[in-house]
């Protein structure tokens, strides 16, 4: 499998497959973080179509010196969703009434029997519904420490901040999620 | 140091991530044997930890792919020439595909096995559906002969007869029946016979005579088959309900049928088995 970076420079002399290609592999990953933030599939639908965009159009700028191709990608995305997240602040509603009410029927979950890949879905909805009730820094610490299992390091490049910082965001996000989950009756004693 | 609720917070992610020293670790551990409320803490946390490192990413929309390519490298053309021929080829390289393709190989191989249909001497003639039914019919019937000979065959059958019938003496074998021609790949009756002692072929044409197959009224016999199912022999109620009488399509006379076997005397029969009768090796002498 070719390099990122290999297939960057092929980009930019003009290869449309190693584009098809980049957009292939990296997709999956830059909607996620989307759709984690935001928690919208809609928004982030498109915002990750805006993320590829921004990227073809400054692809140019991707020094590998810099570090990895995905951590760049990353960097890219988080920007993009940090703008769109101060455009969208007035207009968004944060505490929604389903997120404030107990949900009895996950407090009870125990007591059925899903299989795998519904508790999966299961947690994933749970997860979704507290991370929305996190502050903007600690969401996308925990998110690119947890979810896209991003390194200390690469964590310090995207946010640029120090590292120390990063640790001390994830630690409180972590907290601060178990708490949430709790309060909504979702995890267990 | 003393360690308290605070540091317990500000230390957790190193703790659970196992970055801290020992010494920090152990300083933990002990506080929380004396503090419930960072006990639980720590277990929540971890326990969220391990849920959220096993989630797997959500899948893209099926579409988003397709909008980012032709959003930046605009509407992309269609194949030209030869190769529009094959635009249609991404589809089936997907495993989804290949195992639905599969599995309707593998259903449309057990359906030509089972109508007994051999596709390289297949013609027009064969689609006819009297043809398919008969072939059908032939293929089920032998099919069921097969299974009845090979229960037929298990020691525990055989020692069932034996103690069913105890005063009949070893009968001679009688005439090989009549070969039939549908099914050139038949073993001699007498050969398997020979195989089984202190069992006789008129014991094995009782118990094949006392079958039936698929309730159409027409009784097995060894060797011989009913080629078509509508076709009713006369029957005569002898013991107990069942049915005996002719073998198949007139060939051969009618075997009598064992007035002893009846199902009061086959489960008392079947009570009185030990363990030892039935992990006999199948072919030595009782």
């Amino acid at each position: 499998m070719e390099p990122d970076a290999q297939l960057v420079q092929h980009c930019l002399r003009g290869d449309g497959s190693a584009w098809e290609e980049l957009v292939r592999r990296h997709t999956r990953r830059v909607y996620n973080l989307c759709y984690r933030f935001t928690g919208n599939s809609t928004e982030a639908e498109d915002l990750s179509q805006e993320v590829f965009l921004r990227l073809y159009r400054t692809l140019q700028s991707y020094r590998p010196a810099d570090g990895a191709f995905p951590t760049w990608l990353t960097s890219v995305t988080r920007n993009l969703l940090v703008d769109h997240y101060r455009r969208t602040r007035h207009d968004r509603v944060t505490d929604s009434i389903d997120d404030a009410m107990p949900l009895l029927e996950e407090k009870h979950s125990t007591a059925r029997a899903p299989d795998r890949l519904a508790q999966a879905a299961e947690l994933s909805v749970q997860l979704q519904r507290a991370l929305a009730r996190l502050s903007p820094e600690l969401r996308e610490a925990v998110i690119l420490r947890d979810l896209q299992s991003l390194e200390y390091a690469e964590i310090r490049t995207v946010l640029q901040v120090p590292e120390g910082t990063v640790k001390s965001r994830i630690n409180r996000g972590r907290i601060e999620l178990a708490k949430i989950l709790d309060q909504m009756g979702l995890r267990p004693q | 140091m003393d360690w308290n609720c605070t540091l317990t917070e500000e230390r957790l992610s190193d703790y659970l991530e196992g970055q801290l020293s020992a010494s920090d670790s152990a300083a933990i551990e002990m506080h929380k044997r004396s503090c419930a409320r960072c006990s639980q803490l720590v277990a929540q946390v971890g326990s969220l930890l391990s849920d959220m490192h096993r989630l797997d990413f959500v899948e893209e929309p099926a579409t988003l792919q397709a909008k980012i390519l032709e959003a930046s490298l605009g509407p992309r053309p269609s194949k030209q020439g030869w190769r529009r021929w094959f635009a249609w080829t991404p589809v089936i390289w997907q495993p989804r595909f290949a195992i639905g393709m599969a599995t309707v190989a593998a259903c449309a191989v057990i359906i030509v096995q089972a109508g007994g249909v051999v596709p390289t001497k297949l013609h027009k003639a064969n689609l006819n559906p009297a043809a398919v039914f008969r072939s059908v019919n032939r293929q089920a019937h032998l099919t069921y002969a097969q299974g009845v000979k090979f229960v037929n065959g298990l020691r525990v059958v055989y020692e069932i007869e034996s103690r069913l019938q105890p005063q009949n003496p070893p009968q001679e074998n009688p005439a090989p029946p009549e070969r039939n021609d549908l099914r050139p790949n038949q073993k001699n009756p007498e050969e398997k016979s020979d195989q089984r002692p202190g069992r006789s072929q008129a014991q094995s044409d009782v118990f094949f005579a006392q079958t039936e197959p698929f309730g159409t009224g027409t009784p097995a016999r060894a060797g011989q088959f009913s080629l078509s199912a509508t076709r009713t022999q006369p029957t005569s109620e002898t013991h107990r309900g069942r049915n005996c009488g002719r073998g198949g399509a007139g060939n051969a006379p009618s075997t009598p049928c064992d007035p002893n076997l009846d199902q009061g005397s086959l489960q008392s029969t079947i009570s009185g088995l030990t363990s030892e009768d039935l992990l006999r090796p199948e072919w030595s002498a009782p």
